[in-house]
């Protein structure tokens, strides 16, 4: 047996397809679109050809299929393939970044020269207006001297500045050599997107970067950058390979030995978001240790619903799964929720119910020692 | 097909998502597990019981076909609209209605999730045993349906045992109550349990009352290897003579664990011949105490590994895994979820496994044997014509070796589609003329699931 693995229609991502989830619509499951990309490939009869690869497209990538599926498909990618040979996508793409750009956080810092939508809004962004409410009392000793390069990605860089400031001094305090760089993207939310070239190409960029400063620790403050990072390593050999996933490394693992303590502006309870892409624990550890009893993660770790591309071509259905998330995080008696991801800390405030809040873990933190 | 007219009335009913009659959107619910392709004429996904009941009135009143439809993870392509008609997904319906500890019943709506359910149960410290394979994916509705078996049948029994009463709607648009709260009640014919496994011959399951039981606090498994499949059949029978049923018995050949190997880490050496694996449970004392005696039963083997905790789950994922690892093996496999009695499972699988070497097939045996359910998958590849005719043949010996045995030709799958033209060697035509008159009665113009009854 040989060959890309087929769907043998056993059902088994329906039970984590957010999408699925949150409508109970079948035909957004993985093992639809398997059969639809199937019937496209042999030119299905009966299933006419736009319909069929609009259908096929609303994919929220976020590849929790992958990890259930017993033949190994690859929905997610097979998706990104689709929307990258669709003769209008990237036009479709970037008319509607324009139109809806908080839809596609990410991406729009890599939009087109001359092209970044103006006028954004991203006031449900700002730190804890009551002030942070952990303070780091001794930075962990674990890493200093270390030569160590953040990488911000496109949110931190272009949007909310403030996020790559803050994570600038945590790494000053745990006393690394800290490099200058300047990375671009981690490929992950071009991928999704079905800019597959471009997607390639920011990870050679960023390999050869990384390749020329020395291999050095590459601090990260978003699960899906993480994700795309390590995805760098299948083009490389397997030495390189294995260096580069060992020196991707979350911020708040390194900040993980610190002491920390709770000021009196903490709420008596805080939700956990786990992104989709996420693949290490450190964040969800780093945070259960700082906030101590106020932590709680949801019984059922639900996708925020930011979805990338989809959340253009069908907001309300990314907006069902999104206040599915909400009604997961609430459900452990907390209105405020942490999370890692850049792109989930868009999703989560602009769904957020009148009374909630959700913000990156760099926001909950005082910006210095003190 | 449907007239212009029929569709609209259906866009009436159904608003917005509820209906669907694009074929790029029908086609996930064209297929299920059995990969057989028939593509519907329309889905519905009703809310309502009131919906149910003016579909099914339209349905009859116009002969159009109804196909109950759950998460179309059954293998024999029951819930599929072969000849066309209208799928009716219970996915919008999904809600559980009670739970209640005192009457030690759940009331639920056919779209739940049998895991989901267990979940919700569990925190209650409430039960409800049965647990095909697809647990973690299938409904509850399609559960009661084809009256799924599942792994704990040995010791707790299977769907039937477990539905107290339910509501459905039957052509014609009358809604049926059955049974109700009472565990024990004689009164009437019973129609419950002649929903449950009809495979929506009868009517479309709208609620369901199902019986739970205290949630055992404690539960230990173990994995048995053996030399030779002989060796793990004898265990069978020592481990079924302690005193005390396990919840679980199942046996793994050869071929099944190859077919594991090759889809992932196993917790067992490769190259292992037969494995048996058992689960226990009850109350932590009794546990221990029947643990010990089993480890004894299963003795002398090749490998005994217990499992706690943990552990126990990662041993059981792997028999979850068996029926998509055996596509490792071929691209194509012919089900068979035979039955026999207890004392016919030795001659019965080395019967299923003489015919695959004999017919130059791969026969994966495995399953349920502590209640003598034996799943032999005849694999192959069906686009070499010589190979799909001689597993044809193989499934048509497996299933008469099954009948000289005195089993069954399916102890939990149904016959759906796949299945169909195997009843008339198990039933006579005499059960057969009676259950069509019983079916007649609920569904007079023959609506409900045609090609597809269940006898």
């Amino acid at each position: 047996m040989s060959g890309k693995p087929s769907c043998i229609r056993c059902g088994r991502c329906l039970s984590v397809c957010p999408l699925f989830r949150a409508t109970g619509r079948e035909e957004l499951a993985p093992r639809s679109k398997s059969m639809l990309l199937e019937a496209l490939d042999r030119g299905y009869g009966e299933t006419p050809q736009l319909s069929a690869e609009k259908l096929a497209a609303m994919c929220l990538g976020c590849r929790r299929c992958l990890d259930v599926c017993p033949q190994g498909v690859n929905a997610p990618q097979a998706v990104a393939e689709l929307r990258a040979v669709h003769p209008d996508f990237k036009t479709w793409l970037w008319k509607n970044a324009l139109r809806r750009p908080q839809a596609l956080f990410p991406l729009v810092g890599l939009a087109p020269r001359g092209m970044a939508p103006k006028g954004l809004d991203f006031s449900g962004l700002e730190p804890p207006s009551e002030g942070p409410w952990v303070e780091i009392v001794a930075a962990s000793t674990c890493f200093q001297g270390r030569k160590a390069v953040l990488f911000p990605g496109c949110a931190a860089t272009s949007l909310v500045r403030r996020w790559r400031t803050k994570a600038e001094n945590l790494l000053a305090a745990l006393g690394v050599d800290l490099l200058p760089a300047d990375f671009g993207c981690c490929g992950s939310p071009q991928e999704s997107g079905g800019l597959l070239h471009e997607a390639k190409a920011s990870r050679a960029r960023f390999a050869a970067l990384w390749r020329k400063l020395g291999r050095p620790l590459v601090a990260t403050i978003c699960a899906t950058c993480r994700n795309g990072l390590r995805q760098t390593a299948e083009e490389l050999d397997a030495e390189e390979a294995q260096a580069l996933r060992e020196a991707v490394t979350p911020l708040s693992a390194m900040l993980m030995q610190s002491q920390t303590r709770l000021t009196d502006a903490a709420p008596e309870r805080v939700a956990f978001h786990k992104p989709c892409h996420e693949t290490s624990p450190a964040d969800e550890l780093w945070l259960s240790k700082s906030l101590g009893d106020r932590f709680f993660a949801p019984d059922v770790g639900e996708c925020c619903g930011f979805g990338g591309a989809l959340r253009l071509a069908e907001p309300d259905l990314a907006a069902q799964v999104g206040r599915r998330c909400w009604d997961s995080l609430t459900a452990t008696g907390a209105q405020t929720a942490v999370t890692g991801c850049t792109a989930c800390v868009l999703a989560l405030s602009v769904q957020a119910p009148p009374t909630a809040r959700a913000f990156h873990w760099l926001d909950i933190f005082a910006q210095s020692l003190r | 097909m449907l007239t212009a007219e029929q569709k609209n009335y259906l866009k009436d009913l159904f608003p917005g998502d509820e209906a669907i009659f694009s074929p790029a959107s029908m086609l996930a619910y064209a297929t299920d597990a059995s990969r057989i392709l028939a593509m519907p004429d329309a889905v519905v996904r009703p809310r309502s019981l009131e919906q149910l009941a003016k579909l099914m009135a339209w349905a009859q009143e116009h002969g159009v076909p109804i196909h109950p439809r759950g998460r179309g993870t059954g293998v024999v392509g029951a819930s599929l609209a072969q000849g066309g008609g209208v799928v009716v997904s219970s996915l919008f319906m999904n809600e559980i209605l009670e739970i209640n500890s005192k009457d030690f019943l759940a009331r639920a709506q056919p779209g739940v999730v049998n895991a989901d359910l267990q979940a919700e149960l569990a925190k209650h410290r409430l039960f409800y045993p049965p647990d095909p394979a697809s647990a973690a994916i299938s409904s509850i509705g399609g559960n009661v349906s084809t009256n799924a078996g599942g792994m704990r049948a040995v010791k707790y029994g299977v769907t039937r045992d477990y539905v107290l009463g339910l509501t459905a709607v039957l052509p014609g648009g009358k809604i049926l109550h059955t049974g109700g709260r009472c565990h024990k009640d004689v009164i009437g014919l019973d129609l419950t349990s002649l929903f449950v496994g009809s495979a929506g011959a009868l009517g479309v399951i709208a609620e369901i009352t199902l019986k739970l039981i205290p949630l055992p606090p404690a539960s230990a498994s173990i994995l048995a290897v053996y030399d030779n499949l002989e060796q793990a059949l004898d265990a069978v029978d020592r481990g079924l003579s302690i005193g005390a049923l396990p919840v679980t018995l199942e046996l793994m050949s050869r071929n099944t664990l190859l077919a594991l190997e090759r889809a992932g880490e196993v917790p067992w050496p490769c190259g292992a011949q037969a494995a048996l694996l058992v689960k226990l449970d009850g109350s932590e004392p009794a546990v221990e105490h029947d643990l010990e005696k089993m480890h004894a039963a299963l003795a002398p083997a090749a490998l005994l590994r217990t499992g706690r905790g943990r552990e126990e789950t990662d041993l059981w994922e792997v028999r979850r895994l068996i029926n998509p690892a055996a596509y490792k093996i071929a691209p194509d496999k012919l089900s068979n979820d035979v039955a026999v009695p207890r004392s016919k499972l030795k001659e019965a699988i080395e019967g299923f496994e003489a015919i695959g070497r004999e017919m130059r097939l791969n026969v994966l045996c495995f399953g349920h044997v502590g209640d003598g359910n034996v799943h032999a998958n005849i694999l192959h590849d069906a686009s070499n014509v010589d190979e799909r005719r001689r597993a044809l043949k193989a499934r048509r010996r497996i299933l008469d070796t099954t009948l000289s045995l005195e089993g069954t030709i399916s102890g939990e799958h149904g016959t759906g589609i796949s299945k169909h033209g195997f009843i008339g060697l198990q039933l006579c035509e005499d059960q057969r003329r009676i259950m069509a008159d019983i079916k007649a009665v609920f569904d007079p113009t023959g609506i409900m699931t045609p090609g597809k009854e269940p006898f």
